[in-house]
């Protein structure tokens, strides 16, 4: 199953990785969130999308796990 | 007795009791709604678009129908069901077309319907369609898309959603049709902000603190209301403020808890627990809670204004902001996962109580209850599908395990029938199996009908794959096995059994099995299914020649359709274009051009796509025997416009006809390109959608001398061989023309003679004068030879006073010719297509009332039309009309 990176504006409790159906969520420094985790298919991503925007998130990027922490590592 | 089936909660215009802020700016803003085709209000949640909308609504001026949307709208049926009933609340019976329509309706079609029924209303009216980012079926965007190219022009629709639909926007905007009201546009001013918390919720804050409050929020309306809930009776307002101001904390998850901590317990419990529910009722909360204090406390969020919204006028109905229930579930979710289904049960159970199934289906399946889920599906489904709503009940059949479904054979063949409609056909064998296997070879009446009905739709499934021979074992099978009680199953299986024993050739069971057929339809009342097997009886009539028999049965169809409503529309526009072709091919020329007309204009009416394109290539067709070259090559191009050109059946036949209009025009050059190109494309196979193709390709063979290819095509098509084929008159004149142009004297006379003798019995005389170059020749030199003299004579006389190939050429030239004289200015704004069905029929001579009564709507409407028509063409009257459209080359 392929993972995805989903980069949101502002900090999330613990409480929404079980809305986000067991993706971890990670608070970073900059005042940014990443919601994390597999992702069954293209269908569910957009499933995942969806929760994200029905929520109010801004949503800044979304991309497959690898290239994230290849953006990470290139810091 | 059933509850009602259409929500008015999802009609109602939602109504905030709370006080809210006035935005003057926003509502004047809107007030272009009513000038615009289409309005846009996007932004995410909590912008409070719902809030304004409604505002607007109030004092708009204009009738407004509203439709809260959710998810379950995406079945088409159940979408323009809604929309039916909004425009009803515009004005009573505004939507009835469209309503009647809906569960007959063929794919995509039901927007016609819309436009027709609200084409007389006098008044400027909005449409307002909430929460449309809820829809997620493209069938759905591409009817809307239509709607909005077809609009009439008094009526006005608002899309407010969290997503810009996904329909093509760029052309309103470029025609100044579209108003847009996006975030930006609804983020609170700093002065609306203090209204807001000062004002209206008495809070006294300083400048300062409404700054950080607006600036933190960025002016999100849902953000501020939570703050001010936050903020409420709180003693240490900066500290609230500065801790908020600096918090990189997403915005509802900090507020969302803010607000909740500070409810006192029973409360919080309540919110947390009903937040599973879409809607909200006292009777329905106390049974999902336990508790006993429903309405009460419904009506306690309200006052405290704890994002509840009313969903009617009584207060009974409530539901809450998205973004809040969110927020609830979230927290139900994280502190007590293992309730949350139970809680969905308890909902189930009390909406089956109340009858009232899909909302029952919902929570059943949300709540992992399949059994019961299952058994609400089996009670819902025959009610759902009778009213069109096929989508709603595969998706729950879809999301129930197959072993459940598997277990209830009502369940299964349900099930794999939507597959079969839908083309999945190896999906419907893998149910089938399972049904199968979950049931042992009963010799009782129960388990005979499912295991002849599971036979049935494997015979649908083998037909529909071409395999003639399994259809028909297994059609044989379920005839067996299916009770003689079981009109319907038997009915189209046997329907279905003559098909497959037409095309293998076997005439007198295909009969025998028709008749049988006619009787178990009638019997069952399936009136649609009565008429295709009348047209199966037509059909081979008309192969043994039998015009006159065909004929009538035709007409019979017609009388049946008549009794009935919109759902018989596909069925008799078939009857009248099956009509329009026999008088082609009789050369009853104006009979056929009668009948095509009102098939095009019932296909139109029904939104039947495909009968359309058929009508106008055979109207084309016509047409251009008429010498009229521009008006039908405009005619094709009007077919080609209906489809995209994906659709590779449609081309196909498109660029056929078009070749023939070419071999009539003379221009035999372009004809065989075509042929060149096209034919490897074309199966041997007389009784599928490319026979008709096939036959204008071995007709332009005979018109290129292309013997070879002719001869070995009729060869292999049995022509040649003396088997039985349809359009058996036109295959062997042209299995004569190419043997004669083979120098083989002998059997180009057997052919021809082969055909003279259907010609005789059957009056089809058309493809003799249609070809009349080529058959004009050969039929001189058989005249001396032939024992049908009479007849050969006669046909030599049709054939000689047309030459089509000449007179073509001629009519083209006279129309080049105009052509060149004209210098039309185009139009402005082109006229619509209604608008060029009323022009037709002005133009030949029909006075405002009989268009009226032609077109079935008011002679309010067609005065309305024509004088946009004069308007559009800059037309003083009828006859300055005519002209200019003349010139412009309309009619």
């Amino acid at each position: 199953m392929p993972s995805y990176v989903i980069r949101v504006r502002g900090h999330l409790s613990e409480r929404w990785a079980r809305w986000f159906d067991g993706m971890t969520v990670t608070n970073l420094p900059e005042g940014e969130s990443l919601i994390a985790g597999p992702v069954a298919d293209q269908a569910a991503l957009h499933g995942v999308l969806a929760k994200v925007r029905d929520l109010g998130l801004e949503l800044f990027s979304v991309a497959p796990a690898e290239l994230d922490q290849e953006k990470n590592t290139g810091r | 007795m059933s509850a009602p089936r259409l929500l008015p909660t999802k009609l109602f215009i939602p109504r905030l009791r709370v006080p809210l802020v006035d935005r003057p700016p926003l509502i004047e803003a809107l007030g272009q709604a009513v000038e615009r085709k289409l309005t846009l209000v996007c932004a995410p949640g909590g912008f409070g678009k719902t809030a304004l909308l409604s505002r607007w609504a109030e004092g708009a001026g204009v009738p407004v129908g509203w439709v809260s949307l959710t998810e379950a709208d995406n079945d088409p049926a159940t979408f323009w069901l809604y929309v039916a009933a909004a425009l009803d609340r515009v004005e009573a019976g505004l939507g009835r077309d469209l309503q009647a329509l809906v569960p007959s309706a063929a794919e995509g079609s039901q927007w016609t319907a819309c436009v027709s029924g609200v084409a007389d209303f006098p008044r400027d009216f909005v449409l307002v369609l909430d929460d449309y980012h809820a829809i997620t079926n493209p069938q759905i965007h591409r009817a809307v898309s239509s709607l909005l190219d077809h609009l009439p022009p008094q009526m006005h629709v608002v899309l407010s959603g969290r997503a810009d639909p996904p329909i093509s926007l760029a052309r309103l905007r470029a025609a100044g049709e579209l108003l847009e009201v996006r975030t930006q546009d609804l983020r609170f001013t700093a002065e609306e902000t203090a209204t807001l918390l000062n004002q209206l919720k008495g809070l006294g804050l300083r400048a300062d603190q409404l700054g950080a409050l607006a600036d933190r929020t960025e002016g999100w309306a849902a953000g501020l209301q939570m703050a001010a809930l936050a903020l409420q009776g709180r003693a240490d307002v900066d500290g609230f403020v500065t801790a908020f101001a600096g918090s990189h904390r997403f915005i509802v998850d900090y507020l969302g808890e803010e607000v909740l901590e500070r409810q006192p317990d029973e409360v919080r419990r309540f919110l947390v627990q009903t937040s599973i529910l879409d809607r909200l009722t006292g009777p329905l909360c106390e049974a999902v809670t336990g508790e006993s204090y429903g309405q009460a406390m419904l009506h306690r969020l309200e006052h405290a204004n704890l994002f509840i919204a009313e969903l009617d006028d009584q207060r009974e109905w409530y539901r809450y902001h998205q973004l809040f229930a969110d927020v609830l579930r979230a927290e139900l979710r994280d502190r007590e996962p293992a309730l949350e289904p139970v809680l969905h049960q308890r909902a189930g159970a009390w909406f089956e109580a109340q009858g009232q199934l899909p909302d029952a289906v919902r929570h059943a399946l949300a709540g992992n209850d399949t059994d019961r889920a299952a058994d609400l599906v089996e009670r819902a489904m025959e009610e759902l599908l009778a009213r069109g709503e096929m989508q709603t009940v595969l998706g729950w059949l879809e999301a129930l395990p197959r072993a459940v479904v598997g277990a209830r054979p009502a369940l299964a063949l349900a099930y794999a029938q939507r597959l079969v409609d839908n083309g999945h056909l190896d999906a419907a064998e893998a149910v089938l199996q399972e049904t199968e296997v979950g049931f042992p070879e009963g010799d009782d009446v129960a388990g005979r009908t499912l295991l002849g009905k599971v036979a049935a739709i494997r015979t649908f499934i083998r037909r529909i794959r071409g395999d003639l021979q399994g259809a028909v074992n297994l059609g044989l099978q379920a005839l067996d096995l299916l009770p003689e009680s079981e009109y319907s199953w038997r009915g189209l299986v046997t329907l279905r059994l003559a098909g497959a024993y037409h095309q293998m050739g076997d005439r007198e069971r295909a009969a025998a099995g028709l008749a049988q057929a006619a009787t178990l339809n009638h019997q069952a009342g399936s009136i649609y299914y009565e008429v295709v097997t009348l047209y199966g009886q037509a059909a081979l009539l008309l192969e043994e020649g039998r015009t006159a028999e065909a004929e009538e049965t035709y007409r019979h169809a017609l009388r049946l359709c008549a009794g009935h409503g919109p759902e018989t529309l596909a069925a008799a526009s078939g009857a009248h274009y099956s009509l329009a072709s026999l008088f082609r091919h009789q050369r009853r020329l104006d009979e056929a051009e009668q009948q095509v007309v009102e098939a095009i204009r019932l296909a139109i009416r029904g939104g039947h796509t495909e009968a359309r394109i058929y009508g106008y290539l055979l109207l084309a067709f016509l047409e251009q025997i008429k010498g009229e070259h521009e008006q039908a090559h405009r005619l094709v191009d009007q077919a080609r416009s209906l489809v995209p050109p994906e659709v590779a059946w449609a081309m196909l036949l498109i660029e056929a006809w078009e070749a023939q209009l070419w071999l009539l025009e003379g221009n035999v050059a372009a004809a065989a390109e075509w042929a060149r190109t096209s034919a490897a494309a074309l199966d041997d196979n007389l009784y599928g959608q490319t026979a008709a193709p096939l036959v204008i390709l071995l007709r332009v063979y005979a018109a290129t001398a292309q013997t070879v290819p002719l001869l070995e095509r009729l060869e292999r098509l049995g022509v040649t061989t003396g088997a039985p084929v349809p359009m058996a008159h036109e295959l062997h004149l042209l299995a004569a023309l190419a043997c004669h142009q083979a120098g083989d004297e002998p059997r180009a006379l057997e052919a021809l003679e082969r055909s003279l003798a259907v010609v005789e019995r059957s009056g089809l005389v058309g493809c003799y004068v249609e070809l009349a170059p080529w058959t004009g020749p050969l039929l001189r030199w058989a005249l001396p030879r032939t024992g049908r003299a009479p007849l050969v004579a006669e046909l030599l006389r049709m054939v000689g006073t047309e030459q089509p190939g000449t007179a073509g050429t001629a009519a083209a030239a006279g129309a080049a010719v105009r052509q060149a004289n004209r210098a039309p200015q185009p139009l402005l704004e082109p006229l619509s297509e209604r608008e060029l069905e009323v022009l037709q029929l002005v133009a030949s001579g029909a006075s405002n009332q009989e268009i009226a009564d032609q077109l079935f709507v008011a002679l309010t409407t067609v005065k309305k039309h024509v004088g946009n028509i004069f308007g559009k063409l800059g037309a003083a009257n009828r006859v300055q009309a005519m002209t200019r459209a003349q010139e412009l080359g309309l009619l």
